[in-house]
């Protein structure tokens, strides 16, 4: 526990000296405080794979007591009891929000809960962080935004990327005009695996492979591009006025609903596309967010950027560095022809030093705690996670009906 | 130009460099509307369209150019020529797997079908098309040296797309600017000196040997196929175009044809930097 404070402390303290402790990042700024805080009390509800990760990195947040946490499923609850011991266990979160005093909750239920859940959690005047997505549907969505509007508490969406030192050093890059104005965006996430989980018996595959079931998810739209539609939204300081785009089930036609390969284009307002897709039976290509202008390239996903300029020749910054040095030397240049057609082998520059490789989730978790110690009280966070939602479901719409999907009149922070 | 130009000026402060590049940039941008094949409004790309339908008044410069062209042609005994574009199209249509020209290709091509006449030029026959792209460098580089020597500078390098540089002056700390050109595998680079001089290297590149491997991309224009050996050479020289035309023929004519041809020109020095391997000249 110790260990990860102090490697808490040397990432903050890394990400102070990259410069990105910029103004729109506020939550950052006192994550170094050490003496005299305030202890924070939360639960926990819905301890499953992504609430136990969440819980691992909450166990290093300092000042900080998990109190309760809440699982209708057995296999979950009883782990969540060994890791928490002390803490309360509840199988009905109605039962956890009416009988504990906390200062927040963390919400990591499958994706058609979440608007009941945190509506419950912010009516009980309680902090909240939800996981991403926010919900289903549009009016689910704006149901989380209006329950944190009137009773003015803090309302977190799992998107850690607002927190990921990779990004935040592009955004920097990208928001300083590094690469000129975004012409186009580019996200793709590619899995080749079958999205399911095993089954301790046949009866629970809904409960437990509910991504694949239309009543309780979007699939690979809500958990997946959810992540990809908040950077390029916040990329590009906009949400998208439409989308077309198609999906299917093409390979894994073991009778899920949700399509296996989905393929969609954006449009924003500047005229800017993001062109996005997904598919589960292919990684080759992995995962990334190209954010492309005039002036170059930032892959924001692997953290790398790449000049639309080509770099001088070798010889040529030999040669700039000989004259800096007094020296005469030869200069290896000669040879056939330079031309822009060959491929590049710019293998790119690395945004930030590869030590800060953390995505995003550790400091997203911090954030919150601190936040919720402090009761600062951000809507650009809530409004980040309501925009890559409604895009989400956007984009499924426009793929289920085979229609150019339009924003929801009417919805925005 | 379809290239990477690099500049260096040690010692130039900002203002004087700005000013220096914004001429040179403002010179190149000419140059491609004059000479580009690129450019559909060039005065080339002009010529290229209707040269074959009768004589085309064209610029004094372009008419010099067309001049200067057609007298290196000939020095070089035809192993300079501008107008082997249809036969380089050719070979690289299809599966590239071509190795003979046909009739009608055969017969677009030669510095012959170039005429020139006092109103202006014209082409033999329809199909033939001008290609300017070494000549045209190495005009571009000798403009770069006039607008550097008008603004009264004694010291740069000036390298574009890396296979012609120019060494105006010499280097602040040497007595001229020493140029090497990678030699293949360990073997020690082949250096040149250069102080007021050009060096353009031609040839098929290390890095491009699977590329080329069976089309390459020059082609003999003797032989109107193309050269597939890997091999390049360096020629020297006072004036940029001399050493970009030579530099370009001599890898054409190979080892002992050159030597021939460069009797007839004092001060060019050449150097096969790296030796004939298997292929075809």
């Amino acid at each position: 526990m110790e260990n990860n404070r102090r490697d808490f402390i040397k990432t903050f303290s890394a990400m102070a000296a990259a410069g990105l402790f910029v103004s729109g990042m506020p939550w950052l700024k006192d994550l170094y405080a050490q003496d005299g805080l305030k202890t924070v009390k939360l639960g926990i509800i819905g301890p499953g794979s992504r609430g136990m990760l969440l819980l691992e990195h909450l166990k290093s947040v300092p000042e900080l007591e998990i109190s309760c946490f809440c699982d209708d499923y057995e296999p979950h609850f009883e782990r969540a009891g060994q890791f928490l011991p002390g803490a309360k266990g509840y199988r009905d979160y109605r039962e956890m929000l009416e009988k504990e005093q906390m200062d927040g909750v963390v919400i990591a239920v499958p994706l058609h809960k979440h608007k009941e859940i945190t509506v419950a959690a912010l009516d009980a005047g309680l902090h909240t962080f939800c996981e991403k997505a926010m919900a289903k549907t549009y009016e689910d969505c704006n149901e989380m935004v209006k329950a944190r509007e009137r009773n003015n508490k803090i309302l977190y969406i799992g998107h850690q990327r607002i927190f990921n030192t990779r990004v935040l050093q592009a955004m920097k890059e990208i928001e300083e005009g590094t690469i000129g104005e975004v012409t186009q965006m580019r996200a793709y996430w590619h899995r080749n695996n079958d999205w399911r989980r095993p089954l301790p018996s046949p009866e629970l595959e809904r409960k437990i492979n509910w991504r694949m079931y239309h009543e309780y998810s979007l699939g690979l739209m809500t958990e997946l591009a959810s992540h990809h539609l908040q950077v390029t939204n916040w990329v590009l300081k906009d949400k998208p006025d439409y989308v077309m785009g198609s999906g299917g089930i093409n390979y894994w036609k073991d009778g899920r609903e949700v399509f296996d390969n989905v393929n969609l284009v954006y449009h924003y307002p500047s005229g800017t596309h993001v062109i996005y897709d997904s598919m589960i039976s292919n990684k080759k290509y992995g995962m990334e967010i190209q954010a492309m202008g005039p002036k170059g390239t930032i892959e924001i996903e692997t953290g790398y950027q790449f000049s639309e300029q080509p770099p001088p020749a070798a010889g040529i910054i030999q040669l700039i560095n000989n004259l800096e040095h007094k020296v005469f030397d030869a200069i290896p240049i000669g040879g056939a022809s330079w031309v822009p057609e060959d491929p590049s082998e710019d293998k790119g520059t690395y945004l930030l030093d590869k030590l800060l490789k953390t995505d995003g989730t550790d400091v997203e978790m911090a954030s919150f705690v601190s936040d919720v110690r402090n009761n600062r009280i951000d809507p650009w966070l809530t409004q980040q996670g309501f925009y890559a939602s409604i895009a989400t479901i956007m984009g499924f719409e426009a793929m289920m009906n085979h229609r150019i999907e339009t924003w929801p009149q009417g919805l925005a922070i | 130009m379809g290239t990477r130009l690099d500049l260096v000026f040690p010692g130039m402060g900002s203002e004087l460099c700005d000013k220096l590049m914004s001429q040179i940039k403002s010179e190149l941008h000419r140059l491609d509307s004059l000479l580009s094949i690129h450019r559909l409004d060039s005065e080339l790309s002009h010529l290229n369209s209707t040269g074959h339908a009768g004589t085309i008044e064209i610029s004094q410069e372009l008419y010099e150019i067309l001049d200067h062209v057609k007298h290196l042609s000939e020095k070089t005994e035809g192993y300079f020529d501008v107008t082997m574009k249809p036969v380089s199209d050719y070979l690289k249509s299809g599966d590239g797997q071509k190795q003979i020209v046909d009739k009608n290709t055969r017969d677009m091509v030669g510095m012959e079908q170039l005429i020139m006449e006092k109103e202006g030029v014209r082409f033999k026959r329809e199909g033939v098309m001008l290609d300017l792209g070494g000549y045209g460098k190495g005009y571009g580089v000798k403009k770069i040296v006039m607008i550097l020597q008008a603004a009264g500078i004694q010291c740069a390098l000036i390298s574009f797309g890396e296979s012609l540089i120019y060494g105006l002056g010499s280097h602040p700390y040497g007595e001229t600017w020493r140029v090497s050109v990678p030699n293949i595998n360990q073997q020690q680079p082949i250096e040149f000196d250069l102080k007021d001089e050009a060096l353009s290297t031609s040839g098929n590149s290390l890095n491009n040997q699977k590329k080329f491997a069976n089309s390459g991309h020059i082609v003999n224009p003797v032989t109107l196929q193309m050269i597939t050996i890997d091999g390049l050479v360096s020629v020297k020289a006072k004036d940029p175009v001399i050493a970009e035309v030579y530099s370009t023929a001599l890898f054409s004519a190979g080892p002992d044809v050159s030597k021939e041809i460069l009797k007839s020109v004092p001060g060019v020095e050449f150097r096969w930097v790296r030796p004939y391997s298997n292929g075809t000249i």
